[in-house]
């Protein structure tokens, strides 16, 4: 399975497979670039930002003129790969944790927003009973196998985790009597 | 077809269009008005399990915090049920991070 995955350049997945086969443990810390190249983990990203866009926006409006504000807060987006892609068989099911702080100011019409988010991805590699997935190739294979590994031969699961920061930069602009201006700006991997 | 029957045709579709603008209209109101329980939503084996065990009083009064902080609208049944739209709770992804907050004291202490 290992090969077959290499053969592919599945490569992150076969040395997932290989560091459990090994029982080393321990924590795998994951290519922020690798990662960021699948669209499950940037559309996660992407959930997450708009989790804040829409509590800073709703924090814009209560400031008075003059007013600032700081805000801090986390989100945690599960996301689940495409069996197409190589994050599939890599990682499965994962979790992107967001933490940001942030600043609000008005002045006049306008609120600036300043802030600076944290996404960790993280994922034990791990089994769970009673699940199976389907591998091109190989066929149905049962998390149980995985656990017998594990129970006999030594295998052991192991975390994988990796951290990227970003900022982002907003501006809302009210209007009376016409449609708000409302504009975010992310920046950073 | 004569002027009069042109008429009677147009007449006829307004008035189906009408109809279809008030099923739109009675359908969307109905659905904004659905309100379901809340429940807590956990993750266990990387899967989202709902809890139908019963929630405490100090559960239920911080998930009426974080609701309110994210400006959700809810309702309180005579029991004591917290109920919130149904688009809101499909969302279960969502109903996971408000049950996460609402057992996270740190973080109900920075929003108040």
């Amino acid at each position: 399975m290992i090969k077959s995955a290499r053969d592919k350049g599945y490569n992150v997945a076969a040395d997932n497979l290989q560091r459990f086969l090994d029982g080393s443990g321990g924590t795998k810390t994951i290519d922020v670039k690798w990662l960021r190249s699948f669209s499950a983990v940037t559309g996660a990203e992407r959930v997450n930002q708009e989790r804040f866009e829409t509590s800073l926006t709703e924090l814009a409006y209560k400031l008075k003129d003059g007013e600032t504000r700081s805000f801090s807060d986390y989100w945690d987006r599960k996301l689940t790969a495409s069996t197409l892609t190589e994050l599939f068989y890599a990682s499965g099911t994962s979790t992107i944790t967001s933490s940001g702080t942030f600043s609000l100011i008005r002045k006049g019409d306008t609120i600036s927003i300043l802030g600076a988010v944290e996404h960790h991805w993280w994922d034990p590699y791990d089994w769970h009973a009673g699940l199976t997935a389907f591998i091109p190739g190989f066929g149905v294979i049962s998390d149980e196998d995985a656990l017998l590994l594990q129970r006999h031969r030594g295998s052991r699961g192991f975390m994988m985790e990796t951290k990227w920061k970003q900022t982002v930069s907003g501006r809302i602009v009210i209007r009376h009597g016409w449609f708000d201006e409302v504009d975010y700006e992310w920046k950073g991997p | 077809m004569n002027g009069k029957g042109r008429n009677l045709s147009v007449v006829r579709s307004l008035f189906k269009l009408l109809l279809v603008l008030l099923a739109i209209s009675v359908t969307g109101g109905c659905m904004r008005a659905e309100y379901v329980p809340f429940k807590p939503v956990y993750v266990i084996d990387e899967k989202y399990v709902i809890s139908e065990d019963p929630v405490s009083a100090e559960f239920r009064q911080n998930i009426k915090v974080v609701l309110g902080f994210y400006g959700v609208p809810y309702k309180e049944a005579e029991d004591g049920t917290i109920l919130v739209p149904q688009r809101v709770w499909s969302d279960t992804d969502t109903m996971w991070n408000y049950t996460t907050k609402a057992n996270d004291p740190k973080w109900l202490r920075q929003i108040q």
